[in-house]
């Protein structure tokens, strides 16, 4: 347990370290730089319900591929699934009218089921063809991004003055929980999922066959476990996780769907899930960590005029330091129809711990 | 015999390996003459194909020494050993399968014109070595679309074609029908007589008679006889390999033959992954406490009898029936329900999930059998956890530790207490004992003794003749996908048995 | 009038390939050696702006492409490093160097010019030859692509008719067979890989500074992922890619021109991505990857 911890800790503490020399490098100043980047993210009511508000975002996502990745699968597509959920929540909250009291959870439902779907495609060709699941879901990216840009722009549109939806009823929006800022319920909501999926994945069923198939997809099949089955089952259920995280910004934040919903913070999720290791429980911490990232680079660059893209340096050197699992790769691009992953019996670098 | 005043082509001294906690060579010495044909044998992980291994280079010894021609040397790549002249046919042929066979055979020593590869030329090398031990192959055609015998044929030109002075053939002759056997044999005197050193590893003792000069029979890592083929005969060959005599078979229960059939099968027949037949129709009963023993060269059909039995590859024929249920076409969990169990030989993976603790490896194979419906039976698997740990007396057991901190005999006892519990009807039992000390395998057989007198019935395939002797009830003996003969324990000494097993005739 | 537009259409499809084609050939050389590159994005991000800071202090477009390739050079040998030597995750390092590459390059960006977004103008193929329209002209200019044509028959000699490229290709289908025959495996598998890294640094130095003259924040717009979908297929031969890569050019030029019509652009777009889900599904033959793509190599 203590090594896990220190493992964790290290990456991005190196991560950070290196930081600190590429911003010497450009003439800054480190501590000034970090100074403001904390400031920013944690030193006021707006910054820190800002950074909150992100974590939200950072949460479903990073469930997303933490919970793909202890099946083995590696999903890129947090991205899309997201904006296609977004967007079902959008639509749905726009043209379907029920009782006050549900609209937000069908718009949820919406979110939910728009983005099982999305990872659903990927899952069925992965279990179904053998098609591997990363390029599969990044292919799915573009074309979720560009079906979506299509149809805000002409079918689904619902404003003359820009691309995107028409504004959500108002029971379906999310109001703020602190006035004056953007953070909503969806943060307790997303605290409160994390760790249903940490429960659901020790202790049920379903859970179990999900990460016997993570570890070995040979013994799950000896056990007598439906892999394929399972592999489908995990892609849609990361699939809505990221789709009700496109909901909550809708829902919270825009009140609408248009093109600035998602800032390309696909790759950030898989940051957000290895540095958890898998672990839905530790996901929170690491959106947590991430988040105050993202929102004080802002910061950073107007007080200690370090450029933001800083923090995407920060976030690719601990997807790196992540990668070194040193006995061997568990992700295969190239499989063979349903069969086993291509190095077996090795310790699977984001398969993680309970 | 001149070759006995030759010096030696390759020698060996206390070459020792070892794997982990696992000595697979143990201080050997051995030695082959040009103009020799030196056979190596022993049972499955005497240590064999290890020191073929360590001659070609793919190893390095941890300790020990090697000479070629008197002049020590020190192998780090295969690279370094093929310049010295050693060539290695390995078991499960190194060849591209993309690739044509005039590639293959090129393969590191294309001829080439200006920097392109000349494909005349290396074809034109291909046909010429071919015809020398009248191979018929086609230099384009690719090695996918070969027959196992072809691609044999391709791994020997491959090796031969850089004119080798020592020559490794690893269990050559496993895969191949008689005819090639015997084609196989003539390419291996005549490298004899160019005055080539030619080891071969082989199970069968009947070719060890017929074609070798000299013996050196391996067990449990270490040489135990080096002899001249005049001095040797099959049943001396084969209680060097196994043994002294094993102790008289403690004989089971007699089971009555009035007792009910409880797993009935009957001209099974199941394909291969490259489409050939591997079982090629067997029937097989088992009564009520019964353990019914299967022996058999590795390769004979045995794991795909027992994946098609298990419900883990598809069968292409015939019927498997368990307590009156036609199961052939039921999936695995289905099987599984009506009491059909697999102790794997391969418990890391197959059986065990390693990073799992023990509580959850428990409850592998049964978890939706939970009576509390879509969670997981926690209570359940720690006290089925803690009966197996306390009835195979697994020391420093903890119900939280995963199963790699255990060793690999306790693994394994694991692993067979899971697969015993919850009354099986039929459990099949894949060489249980293989890896594991004598300890843990006396307790594995008394378990499985145990279940067999609850009224289940055992299919116990092994590769370990004292431990089916020790164990069946009856012997059946698999070769080429058949059942050759059966034999009860009694009568089941090991030139019997090896005689059906090399060659499938008593 | 017809054939004018026709003759644009294709130019321009040929143009659109040109980066494409750079990046999916690098993929096409590591890949049959055996080692996967998710990273092809960043690499060509790297390439498209170290190409543009090295134009604008140097002011030559030699030394522009020059600087790109050592860059990708660098990558593929990270990638090399930690893929073959420390058997790392293969595509967890690729998305680290997508990450490491674009935010890099954004960060310096602001860092080198104080803009952010974009770098000024600088030196590139476009304003070559003069202004007066000679075949010298278009030479010049269009260097790159006939190099690209170039590196395309360059690789398909090498990997099908010299025993360099047999060594790598059965590095990549069966390593041990490799090994067994005297093949150094690493050593085909580093090369691999940075000329990989060089090529796809190439195809970014093309956008910056071939098609235009300067870099700007997200040029590269998933031309990296493109790329390996035409690797994909175009089944792993260096023809096939490029001819993927000008499949893709065409409908990227036709997007343009349809533009006036009222062909919803994403459609179009978007062709390039289903294509590859279906290819890679088996709908179009048997989708053959080499057979030790991806693994790390354990002798």
């Amino acid at each position: 347990m203590r090594g896990r911890l220190i493992v964790r800790t290290f990456g991005p503490l190196l991560a950070i370290a290196l930081g600190s020399l590429v911003i010497l490098l450009a003439r800054g100043s480190p501590i000034a730089a970090y100074g403001a980047l904390l400031q920013g993210a944690l030193g006021s009511v707006q910054g820190f319900s800002e950074t909150l508000t992100q974590t939200t975002l950072f949460i479903f996502a990073g469930l997303s591929v933490a919970l793909a990745f202890r099946a083995g699968l590696f999903n890129i597509g947090a991205e899309g699934q997201l904006v296609v959920g977004a967007l079902c929540a959008a639509v749905v909250g726009t043209h379907v009218h029920v009782a006050k009291p549900l609209e937000v959870p069908i718009c949820f439902a919406a979110g939910a089921l728009g983005g099982a779907f999305w990872g659903f495609i990927a899952g069925f060709l992965r279990a179904r063809f053998g098609a591997s699941e990363v390029i599969t879901t990044i292919m799915l990216n573009y074309i979720a991004y560009l079906s979506v840009n299509y149809l805000v722009a002409g079918p689904l549109r619902g404003s003359p003055l820009a691309p995107e939806t028409a504004t959500i009823d108002t029971a379906a929006m999310l109001n703020p929980i602190i006035p004056g800022t953007r953070l909503t319920a969806a943060f307790p909501f997303a605290i409160v999922v994390a760790v249903a999926a940490w429960w659901w994945l020790k202790r049920t069923v379903s859970g179990f066959e999900l990460r016997t198939v993570g570890r070995s997809e040979r013994v799950a099949r000896y056990a007598g476990m439906s892999v394929q089955a399972i592999i489908v089952k995990t892609m849609m259920l990361s699939g809505a996780l990221a789709g009700i995280g496109g909901a909550c910004e809708v829902m919270g934040l825009l009140h609408r769907f248009n093109a600035q919903l998602s800032p390309g913070y696909g790759f950030t999720s898989i940051a957000v899930a290895l540095l958890a290791q898998s672990n839905p429980l530790g996901v929170i911490a690491s959106a947590f960590f991430f988040a105050v990232l993202a929102n004080g680079a802002l910061s950073m660059q107007a007080l200690a005029l370090v450029p933001k893209d800083l923090v995407s340096i920060i976030e690719g050197l601990i997807i790196l330091f992540a990668s070194a699992n040193w006995m061997g790769s568990q992700f295969a691009l190239h499989r063979s129809r349903g069969s086993e992953p291509a190095n077996e019996g090795d310790e699977p670098v984001a398969a993680g711990s309970t | 015999m001149s070759a006995a005043l030759t010096p030696a082509l390759l020698r060996c001294q206390s070459i020792t390996k070892r794997f982990g906690s696992v000595l697979a060579n143990d201080r050997i010495d051995f030695d082959v003459r040009a103009g020799e044909i030196h056979a190596l044998v022993g049972e499955n992980g005497a240590g064999k194909s290890t020191l073929m291994n360590v001659f070609y280079g793919v190893l390095q010894p941890d300790e020990g020494t090697m000479e070629i021609n008197g002049e020590q040397v020190r192998f780090a790549t295969c690279a370094q050993a093929m310049r010295a002249g050693i060539g290695m046919v390995f078991q499960h042929y190194l060849l591209v399968e993309r690739f044509s066979v005039g590639q293959n055979v090129a393969l590191g020593r294309e001829p080439s014109a200006r920097g392109f590869i000349d494909v005349q030329a290396a074809d034109a090398a291909v046909r010429q070595i071919a015809a020398r031990y009248r191979f018929s192959i086609e230099p384009s055609a690719t090695v996918e679309t070969l027959g196992v015998g072809a691609r044999q044929q391709v791994e020997l030109l491959r090796v031969l074609g850089r004119d080798p002075r020592i020559v490794i053939l690893d269990e050559p002759t496993a895969a191949l029908s008689p005819a090639e056997t015997e084609g196989l044999f003539e390419v291996m005197a005549r490298l004899r007589d160019d005055g080539r050193a030619v080891i071969f590893i082989t199970h069968k003792l009947k070719e060890v008679m017929r074609h070798s000069d000299r013996i050196t029979v391996l067990r449990r890592g270490r040489v135990v006889a080096t002899i001249d083929r005049t001095e040797a005969d099959e049943s001396k060959l084969a209680s060097l390999m196994i043994g002294p005599q094993a102790r008289a078979p403690q004989t089971s229960a007699a089971t009555s033959t009035a007792a009910p059939v409880v797993l009935n099968i009957s001209g099974l027949r199941v394909a291969r992954d490259d489409g050939s037949l591997g079982v090629a129709g067997i029937d097989l009963s088992c009564r009520a406490g019964e353990i019914a023993g299967i022996a058999g060269v590795e390769g004979n059909g045995q794991v795909e009898f027992a994946e098609a039995l298990y419900g883990v590859r598809p069968s292409a024929g015939g019927s498997v029936v368990l307590d009156g249920e036609d199961v052939t076409h039921a999936a695995l969990s289905r099987r599984r329900r009506a009491g059909l169990r697999y102790i794997s030989a391969d418990r890391q993976r197959e059986g065990l999930v390693l990073d799992f603790d023990a509580v959850e490896n428990a409850l592998l194979g049964d978890v939706r059998s939970s009576q509390h419906g879509s969670i997981v039976d926690v209570a359940l698997g720690q006290q089925r956890a803690a009966e197996i740990a306390e009835r195979f007396r697994i020391e420093g057991y903890r119900s939280r530790a995963p199963m790699r901190s255990y060793s690999g005999g306790t693994q394994q006892k694991f692993l067979v207490g899971r697969e015993t519990s919850g009354a099986p009807r039929a459990v099949i039992a894949f060489a249980p004992t293989r890896g594991v000390d004598v300890g843990a395998a006396s307790s594995i057989y008394e378990r499985l003794r145990q279940v067999a007198s609850t009224g289940a019935c055992i299919v116990l395939i092994s590769y370990d003749l004292d431990e089916l002797r020790e164990l069946a009830d009856r012997i059946v003996v698999f070769h080429n996908g058949s059942i050759a003969g059966e034999l009860t324990p009694e009568h089941a000494d090991d030139a019997t048995l090896g005689r059906l097993m090399g060659s499938g005739a008593a | 009038m017809g054939l004018s537009i026709v003759l644009a259409v294709l130019a321009i499809a040929v143009i659109k390939a040109t980066p494409l084609a750079y990046a999916a050939l690098g993929g096409v050389v590591s890949e049959n050696a055996g080692v996967v590159n998710i990273g092809l994005e960043g690499m060509m991000a790297a390439g498209a702006f170290t190409a543009v800071v090295a134009s604008f202090y140097f002011h030559s477009v030699v030394l522009a492409v020059i600087a790109a390739a050592l860059t990708g050079a660098m990558l593929g040998l990270l990638l090399a490093y930690l893929a073959v030597t420390q058997r790392a995750d293969q595509i967890i390092v690729g998305m680290a160097i997508n990450v490491l590459a674009l935010g890099g390059a954004a960060f310096m960006l602001s860092v080198l010019f104080g803009q952010p977004g974009a770098s000024p103008e600088v030196t590139s193929f476009s304003t070559l030859g003069g202004a007066t329209a000679t075949v010298m002209t278009y030479l010049q200019r269009y260097a790159l692509v006939w190099l690209a044509i170039i590196v395309c028959i360059v690789v398909h000699v090498f990997l099908y008719r010299t025993p360099g490229g047999l060594h790598l290709r059965a590095v990549g289908e069966s390593p041990h067979a490799a090994l067994t025959a005297g093949i150094n495996v690493a050593k085909y598998r580093y090369l691999a890989t940075i000329v990989g890294g060089v090529l796809a640094a190439l195809g970014g130095a093309y956008l910056s500074i071939g098609e235009v003259d300067l870099y700007s924040d997200g040029m590269v717009a998933g031309r990296g992922f493109i790329a390996l979908a035409a690797v994909i297929f175009g089944r792993w031969t260096p023809l096939g890619a490029m001819g993927a890569c000008l499949f893709f050019g065409f409908f990227s030029s036709l997007q343009i021109a349809l533009q006036r019509a009222n062909v919803p652009a994403q459609l179009l777009e978007m062709l390039p991505y289903v294509l590859t889900i279906v290819a890679i599904a088996g709908f179009i033959g048997r989708s053959r990857p080499p057979a030790a793509d991806g693994v790390p190599f354990t002798p």
